[in-house]
């Protein structure tokens, strides 16, 4: 029952952000979503060995439909955050183009809003990882209690993705 | 020769091809693929990372259990090939005289041109013994590709990676080379 509600919440979450952030922040983020969610995509397929999904519509052996749209609105989270945090701590009315500064408030996304996602998703079960396979023996986060291979793994996507939905949101909408 | 020996010498090899394929761009193409060998290895970096336990090397100089220290950059000599063959393609295709910007009509072309260059290295290095699948743990399911004799999820994957991978090396080159 739980994991149904949580399924049903993985759909809904879509057009709340992007309501929440039409009303609230005055942007429009669906082309931020998709172009997240083609990342989302790719990331889930080339590492599908390596968590198992807990939900009912799936796509490609268990991953979930809505997981690759999930990844688009974190995305979106992201971008928004990092482009805020950016302008605000460089003092800038926007973004400079190729302005390598980014690349670091992108990965500051990726602790504040990917580890404490990736947290709630395997704290209440919509996943769990696949440790047989993964190996991973670096230890966890401590308040986390995540491994510190999740957090690198963040950071690393989150160094490379927000390019690419920074660069096609606005084609995608 | 030993099996430790064929590693060595892949692995000398593997450096030696991206600095030639650096140099055959620099020599004969007029073009510096510094910055697209950097971003893109910063892609294979995250690649490489999140999809460790697929993968298992041979390669002495490592970085992260037994991911080579090359490979990332590897990945990054193989998206610069991609991005500047995905160009021209485009150019001639479409009969454009350069890319325009935010066109999406690029995506067919980096994912068809990718994969093109990516399988084909992908199977020699699998076929060299410079890597081998953890098959036994990862459980593809999807048949062999005919001839290669690859999974099928490595040409999906391959055709996922290049339609993200481009974007970010396009975008970031330039200023990885200091340039404007």
């Amino acid at each position: 029952m739980k994991l149904i509600l949580f399924e049903v919440w993985s759909y809904l979450q879509i057009p709340v952000a992007w309501y929440a952030f039409r009303k609230f922040a005055k942007r429009n983020v669906a082309g931020a979503i998709l172009s997240g969610t083609i990342v989302g995509l790719c990331n889930e397929f080339i590492t599908e060995p390596f968590w198992n999904y807990h939900f009912r519509i799936t796509i490609y052996k268990d991953i979930p439909l809505s997981v690759p749209f999930a990844w688009g609105v974190m995305f979106a989270l992201v971008v928004f955050l990092s482009e805020k945090l950016y302008c605000w701590i460089l003092r800038k009315e926007s973004i400079q183009p190729y302005d390598k500064r980014i690349l670091l408030f992108d990965v500051v996304g990726a602790v504040v809003i990917g580890l404490p996602f990736e947290t709630i998703g395997v704290k209440t079960g919509v996943w769990d990882y696949n440790y047989e396979l993964l190996q991973w023996n670096w230890g966890t986060i401590p308040f986390f209690h995540m491994p510190y291979e999740a957090l690198v793994g963040y950071i690393l996507m989150m160094l490379v993705a927000p390019t690419f939905v920074r660069y096609w949101q606005s084609s995608f909408e | 020769m030993t099996v430790q020996m064929k590693y060595t010498i892949l692995e000398i090899f593997s450096y030696f091809f991206v600095l030639f394929v650096w140099t055959i761009f620099r020599r004969y193409l007029k073009r510096n693929i510094t910055g697209d060998i950097l971003a893109g290895a910063i892609v294979g970096l995250f690649l490489e990372f999140s999809t460790k336990p697929v993968n298992i090397y041979h390669f002495h100089i490592t970085i992260y259990k037994d991911l080579p220290l090359i490979i990332p950059f590897d990945w990054g000599m193989m998206f610069a090939v991609t991005v500047y063959l995905s160009e021209k393609a485009y150019r001639f295709v479409l009969r454009e005289p350069c890319i325009k910007p935010k066109d999406k009509r690029i995506f067919l072309f980096d994912v068809i041109i990718g994969t093109l260059v990516g399988f084909p290295l992908e199977t020699a290095g699998a076929w060299l013994g410079a890597w081998e699948y953890n098959l036994g743990k990862i459980h593809w399911t999807l048949g062999n590709v005919p001839i290669f004799h690859m999974p099928w999820e490595t040409v999906i994957a391959y055709a996922l990676i290049m339609l993200v991978g481009p974007t970010f090396v396009r975008y970031w080159q330039a200023s990885f080379e200091g340039r404007p």
